[in-house]
């Protein structure tokens, strides 16, 4: 009944609007730094006075930028595959498995959670020297995929929760072995938690800025986070205009990704919130 | 439902294949061939003086025997790595520092004294006496100076020259009044650009308070405590009460703001110059628009004060290749490459054959920029391990007396308190 009154809903309206606002102002203080001469950068006006697509043509023809791009879509994607992939079946195993030590095991994954990156990013750096991988994209790869498992782990385990056991018994009853009931039964239903894991794992390594300028030195091999710090972030000066240009440029590709994908998504992190 | 998900498949398996058949490019110091010496820090990756580092390591490579290569990243990040890389295994030789790094690394015990390298006497036959002093702690050279001067200030003539000021202000009285005459001409202009956010707010303080006769530390004991820092506290205050200064102004800020003529005064290095030319003041305009100046004195006669500033370049204790790193130390500083660094970027020299030729002498920014650096002395948390701390504890006190939370005395002496708990934890 409340939900219903007027009052409610003018409530409701003016805080999704100051909600908005808020989330909304900076991207479009982007979009109007990215819009205006450099030098206008810190006038407090909008780009209509300033109008200019510099910045984004100077973003676009640059190789280097480029370079970083390709860099990030291939470490992102890769790593994203891969911990999909061993999440997937970690899940599986948490979810449909029973064994000794399988309790523990869960809590000791959940608990690499808890350790802030930089931290681990000192026993991580000093681990990939001695494997002599340091300043390669494996490292880099292995990296991210040691911070996406647990959460990646943990949401397939709550989607593979929510599927009957009944189906792998009668799969069973059915003649498949364990690869097909994996493969061809489970996998394919578990597809949205399988997605949200994959999207979550792309975004963290896409916005990495502290690991990738860690693990990776040589230029033709940085990836995007470090590249446009290095290129616009200076001891003198800082150019925000072409930064701000470049950062919407390349936002593109993960936000068409999001876009496609954004319902399975939802119902991936959704999954087990309610038991029915 | 499945051909959007085959899209996204064809898409992820496309982009791997790409990557991986993608080959990497390779520039000037950073190729696989074997290199002996490994040099770090960040001048080689800015856009500004990539050209000139680029072609310094090209030409040491040529010649000498022991390869040179360079690792980079950006300047805000270079202390943290260099951290990260000492406390693994990876060669690291020479690093690029700048004096807050070089505070953090030497108490850290990283740097080795180049005194046994090379000994005291050809130091000081080679170098500037105030330039190597920046690189001293406690007795031992842990850096050779690159290039050093001061953060100093510069002001904008044209400005001045419409209130009035045909010379920019000797004194605190002078400088008051010349800011009054500039707000009275202008209303929009923010006479004074001192920082008032972040670390740079504590670099720019404490000339101040030096001109104020205060000090934070004496012989290690802290001296915030005192009527001097109190004096200069109100004047800040006072400054900002008359809107001569502005609260979040950081020196990006300043630079961009003076660049704009919306600034009459503000504190920065000798590359003030260039970066006016990078934040749109063209090359003609330059005399017009930026001018290097002594700080104010309190009372006719006192010494300007400024803080020093600059790069060094360190040795590392781990470093295996000690000698060669020296040799190429010593060619990066030498006359021909200090020159070379001065004209396509404006960094002074520090060696004393550089700092007599005739380049320097006819260079008349410079020379007044390294003169007016003659009474400089280095930020006093520069050598403290906890220095970036200490600055922020500072900033938020300052702050916290600015924006009215609490009084002078209060926040002086809760800063003090707090310098000298951080200082013995």
């Amino acid at each position: 009944m409340f939900e219903k009154s007027r009052g409610f809903k003018v409530f409701i309206t003016i805080f999704a609007i100051v909600i908005g606002i808020f989330i909304f102002f900076p991207l479009f203080w982007m979009i109007n730094t990215a819009l205006k001469s450099p030098s206008k950068t810190y006038t407090v006006d909008l780009f209509f006075s300033s109008f200019t697509i510099d910045n984004f043509k100077n973003v676009l023809f640059d190789r280097q930028i480029l370079t970083y791009l390709r860099n990030s879509l291939f470490v992102s994607f890769t790593s994203s595959f891969l911990s999909t992939i061993v999440s997937m079946f970690a899940g599986f195993s948490f979810s449909k498995f029973r064994y000794r030590g399988r309790a523990s095991l869960m809590s000791l994954i959940m608990m690499a959670q808890a350790f802030p990156q930089a931290i681990l990013l000192l026993t991580l750096y000093t681990m990939m020297q001695k494997l002599r991988l340091d300043g390669s994209y494996i490292s880099l790869m292995l990296s991210y995929i040691a911070f996406v498992l647990p959460v990646g782990t943990w949401t397939l385990k709550a989607y593979f929760d929510q599927l009957p056991d009944s189906l792998i018994e009668s799969a069973k009853v059915d003649g498949a072995g364990w690869f097909r009931i994996i493969f061809q039964i489970m996998f394919p239903l578990a597809v949205p938690g399988v997605i949200s894991t994959a999207i979550y794992s792309f975004v963290w390594s896409w916005n990495d800025l502290l690991y990738s300028l860690t693990l990776i030195t040589e230029d033709a091999k940085r990836t995007l986070a470090p590249g446009l710090v290095m290129k616009y972030m200076g001891e003198f000066n800082n150019n925000w205009a072409e930064m701000m240009a470049a950062s919407i440029v390349v936002s593109i590709p993960v936000t068409i990704i999001f876009i496609l994908l954004q319902k399975y998504f939802i119902s991936g992190l959704t999954a087990g919130a309610v038991k029915e | 439902m499945k051909k959007r998900l085959l899209g996204t498949m064809i898409l992820v398996v496309s982009t791997m294949l790409f990557g991986c058949s993608s080959k990497s490019g390779s520039e000037a110091g950073t190729s696989k061939e074997s290199s002996k010496i490994v040099w770090a820090g960040w001048s080689g990756e800015e856009e500004s003086t990539k050209p000139f580092i680029n072609d310094l390591i090209h030409s040491y490579n040529s010649e000498a025997k022991d390869k040179v290569k360079w690792v980079g990243w950006p300047w805000k990040d270079t202390q943290q790595q260099l951290i990260i890389r000492n406390q693994g295994s990876e060669q690291l030789d020479v690093a690029q520092v700048d004096i807050n790094m070089f505070g953090a690394l030497a108490k850290m015990g990283l740097l080795e004294d180049i005194n046994t390298l090379l000994g005291k006497k050809e130091l000081s036959k080679t170098y500037e006496g105030s330039a190597l002093k920046v690189g001293q702690v406690d007795g031992k050279q842990l850096g050779v100076p690159w290039s050093v001067a001061s953060i100093g200030m510069v002001y904008n003539p044209t400005i001045l020259k419409k209130a009035g000021y045909d010379n920019p202000p000797k004194t605190i009285a002078e400088f008051e009044d010349c800011m009054a005459k500039i707000k009275a001409v202008d209303p929009d202009i923010i006479p004074y650009g001192v920082a008032t956010k972040e670390e740079t707010m504590a670099t720019d303080f404490q000339p101040w308070l030096w001109t104020f006769g205060g000090k934070i530390l004496k012989n290690g004991k802290v001296t915030l405590d005192s009527s001097k820092t109190k004096d200069a506290m109100n004047w800040y205050k006072e400054l900002l009460k008359n809107n001569f200064i502005q609260m979040n102004m950081t020196r990006f800020d300043a630079r961009q703001l003076f660049a704009e003529g919306k600034l009459a005064f503000y504190d920065d290095a000798i590359s003030a110059k260039g970066v006016a030319m990078q934040n749109g003041i063209s090359e003609d305009k330059l005399a017009e628009s930026i001018q290097p100046m002594e700080r104010p004195v309190l009372n006719s006669g006192d010494d300007p004060q400024a803080a020093m500033w600059g790069h060094l370049l360190v040795v590392f204790k781990k470093s295996k290749n000690k000698e060669e790193a020296l040799s190429f130390i010593k060619f990066v500083t030498s006359e021909k490459q200090a020159l070379k660094y001065l004209n396509s970027n404006g960094m002074p020299p520090v060696v004393k054959s550089a700092l007599s030729s005739d380049e320097v002498k006819a260079d008349t920014w410079t020379k007044s920029w390294l003169d007016y650096s003659k009474t400089g002395q280095r930020l006093e948390f520069t050598v403290e391990q906890n220095g970036s701390e200490l600055n922020n504890i500072l900033v938020e006190e300052l702050q916290g007396i600015l924006l009215n939370k609490k009084s002078v005395d209060e926040g002086v002496t809760s800063a003090s308190k707090r310098i000298d708990e951080a200082i013995n934890q």
